[in-house]
């Protein structure tokens, strides 16, 4: 266990990580209390991700949202292991796996585990994608790496190879094996990436923005397929985005980012349809809308380095303006962070999540009836 | 006066013989003003190229573009550059878009500078004022596009179209690379614009999602030609074509789904 050097609450930080541990024990992943910091340049460390708690269980699905610059990135980064290529590390908190703490593991750990446990689809197919390869060289290039693949010829790969390009439903798969990213699509693209990353049969999928650069029609036919092989392969998936509709098609949890810690944390229902913290209803104002349209959030993700005191989000947000009539509630601009506590079934970070219910229409959203 | 930019019989080949790619077919578009017009379809539908020679940027190979009834740009003909100055066009990736060497302010001054013929001095203090009314702070105008968001980068650009005083917009998927908070403060800019100057705004796309709210027409383009042209809320309720069906299918999102499908009932 990684000691950590906060010396108040003692009893209450061991009773927690005695539970942690157990229930981590059930888990796929347990993430707890992970920071994850920069090495600034100036000496001191720069704080990135901070406190973040989630699980997930075999074959769940859980997903990553918040608008562009929330931590969603890096905190992918700590489940594979590449945090250091980034100049980032964890400077405190577990990242348990299959019941093992890989939050500080060396890169030889992370190799084994990379790939054939915890695997990657990343935003840009182009950009991970080797040009130069054909999808034949680079999908037996990741087949050899399995344990079953031992002393096979190459017929044989390439026949696994095949095999991987029709379960992702490649048309025309034989052909394909033979060409190089430049000719493929976006789609076709992005299915090669998701063939290379189930080649393994890892038990976690990352997803960071898988179909964002994409048409919405092959969004739609990516989703489905990740959907469907979740179901075959018994995957858990972990999905990132900045759309809320995207995930609410595909994850049964959801679990909202702002400025490197998770806000609201919940079931897919009930983050969508009653959100208990205002940056979750900003978000949804923002992506659905209603008949007066979509509502941006107003203000910007603080830079990392420049978060405030309190609740990083009461700079922009409503509901403390219109409890304390216009200014901001002092309870949320000083003291401590607030955590994550139950409000109605789920973790909400805000500490006037009850509140919600009552408040007016900052939202736009909803059911349209516009009731202050 | 109502202006009013029509492309009338749109055909644009690429390349010749057999391996000519024909982008466009037949396609008849109008803007007027005060008005947000979609152009939806995917990747390879032609719709990029189609609001290129709308913006005078892509010479048609058949057809004609006019400007209240005016010929501006034909096969034989490209745009003035008066005209062109009338139209002007918003990228999907401002970060592409926009001169890396250049600070926010000064991609909208050279703009002020060069069609208006604003002194320097004048140009940066008129800059930075309209960089403010898109949302982009006196601090924010300093930056260099690397040291902005992706929507505060997409603003920008907005800022540098409208410096040109336009009378339209041809805005190719200026939200499809930023998130969501992000898109929604695009749209409700370009919908601000758009009332506040009386501005005809093309706006292309490939979700139709973006469209919902802000267009009052959509047309839908698939395979180079335009295969549906409505009102959006006749679209949403009544597609006609089995491709705009298949775009609002593919709309992500239960609740979205669901409210659309509710139009319908209502419709």
């Amino acid at each position: 266990m990684p000691s950590r050097s906060r010396p108040a609450d003692v009893a209450t930080t061991d009773a927690r990580r005695a539970h942690a541990a157990r229930t981590a024990a059930q888990d796929l992943l347990a993430v707890d209390d992970l920071t994850i910091a920069f090495e600034g340049g100036a000496g001191r460390p720069l704080t990135v991700v901070e406190g973040v708690s989630l699980r997930m269980s075999a074959g769940g699905s859980l997903g990553l949202v918040g608008e562009s610059g929330s931590g969603k990135t890096i905190f992918c980064r700590a489940l594979l292991g590449t945090l250091d290529r980034h100049g980032a590390r964890v400077v405190r908190g577990t990242l348990t796996y299959k019941g093992r703490d890989f939050g500080r593991a060396s890169e030889r750990v992370w190799r084994r585990i990379r790939g054939s446990e915890i695997a990657y689809v990343p935003q840009s197919s182009l950009a991970s994608l080797n040009p130069v390869l054909t999808v034949a060289q680079q999908l037996t290039s990741v087949i050899r790496l399995t344990e079953e693949a031992r002393g096979h010829g190459r017929t044989d790969l390439r026949r696994r190879a095949l095999a991987l390009l029709e379960s992702v439903e490649i048309p025309r798969a034989e052909q394909v094996l033979d060409q190089r990213p430049i000719h493929l699509s976006g789609g076709m693209r992005q299915r090669v990436v998701i063939a290379a990353a189930i080649a393994r049969s890892p038990s976690l999928l990352v997803a960071d923005e898988p179909t964002t650069a994409l048409d919405v029609r092959v969004q739609r036919r990516i989703l489905d397929l990740l959907g469907s092989l979740r179901q075959r392969l018994g995957l858990a998936l972990l999905l990132v985005s900045h759309d809320l509709a995207v995930i609410e098609e595909m994850c049964e949890s959801v679990a909202v980012m702002y400025a490197g810690s998770i806000v609201e944390m919940g079931r897919r229902e009930q983050i969508m349809s009653d959100p208990k913290h205002p940056y979750t209803d900003g978000l949804l104002s923002a992506t659905i809308g209603s008949d007066g349209g979509r509502e941006p959030i107003p203000g910007e993700v603080p830079n990392v380095g420049a978060w405030p005191d309190g609740c990083k989000f009461w700079p922009r947000c409503p509901l403390t303006r219109w409890l304390g009539g216009g200014s901001p509630r002092p309870e949320c601009h000083s003291g401590e962070r607030p955590s994550l506590r139950v409000v109605v079934g789920r973790s909400s970070a805000c500490l006037f999540a009850e509140a919600m219910d009552g408040r007016p229409t900052i939202v736009a959203h909803g059911d349209g009836s516009g009731t202050p | 006066m109502t202006d009013e930019i029509r492309g009338c019989g749109i055909d644009v080949v690429f390349g010749h013989g057999g391996t000519a790619v024909h982008a466009v077919k037949g396609a008849d578009v109008v803007v007027g003003s005060d008005e947000i017009v979609g152009l939806v379809g995917e990747s390879g539908s032609g719709k990029t190229t189609l609001g290129r020679v709308l913006a005078g940027f892509q010479r048609p190979t058949v057809g004609e573009v006019r400007l209240n009834d005016k010929e501006v740009a034909s096969a034989r003909r490209d745009m003035s550059r008066r005209t062109h100055r009338e139209i002007q066009m918003i990228l999907q990736d401002p970060y592409t878009s926009l001169n890396p060497s250049q600070r926010a302010w000064e991609c909208v001054a050279e703009v002020l500078h060069v069609c208006h013929g604003l002194s320097a001095v004048e140009a940066r203090r008129e800059a930075v004022q309209q960089l403010g009314q898109v949302g982009i702070n006196p601090v924010q105008a300093q930056h260099f596009p690397r040291q902005l968001s992706g929507g505060q980068r997409q603003r920008v650009s907005v800022a540098r179209a409208l410096a040109a005083r336009p009378r339209f917009l041809v805005a190719d998927e200026p939200t499809s690379s930023i998130d969501q908070s992000a898109q929604a403060q695009v749209l409700r800019l370009l919908d601000v614009i758009r009332r506040e100057r009386s501005l005809g705004i093309l706006f292309i796309t490939h979700d139709l999602r973006v469209v919902r709210h802000i267009a009052q027409r959509v047309y839908v383009m698939f395979k180079g030609e335009i295969v549906e042209a409505d009102s959006t809320s006749h679209i949403f309720g009544h597609p006609s074509h089995p491709y705009t069906a298949s775009l609002i299918e593919a709309i992500p999102g239960r609740r979205v789904r669901a409210e659309i499908i509710d139009t319908r009932a209502q419709a």
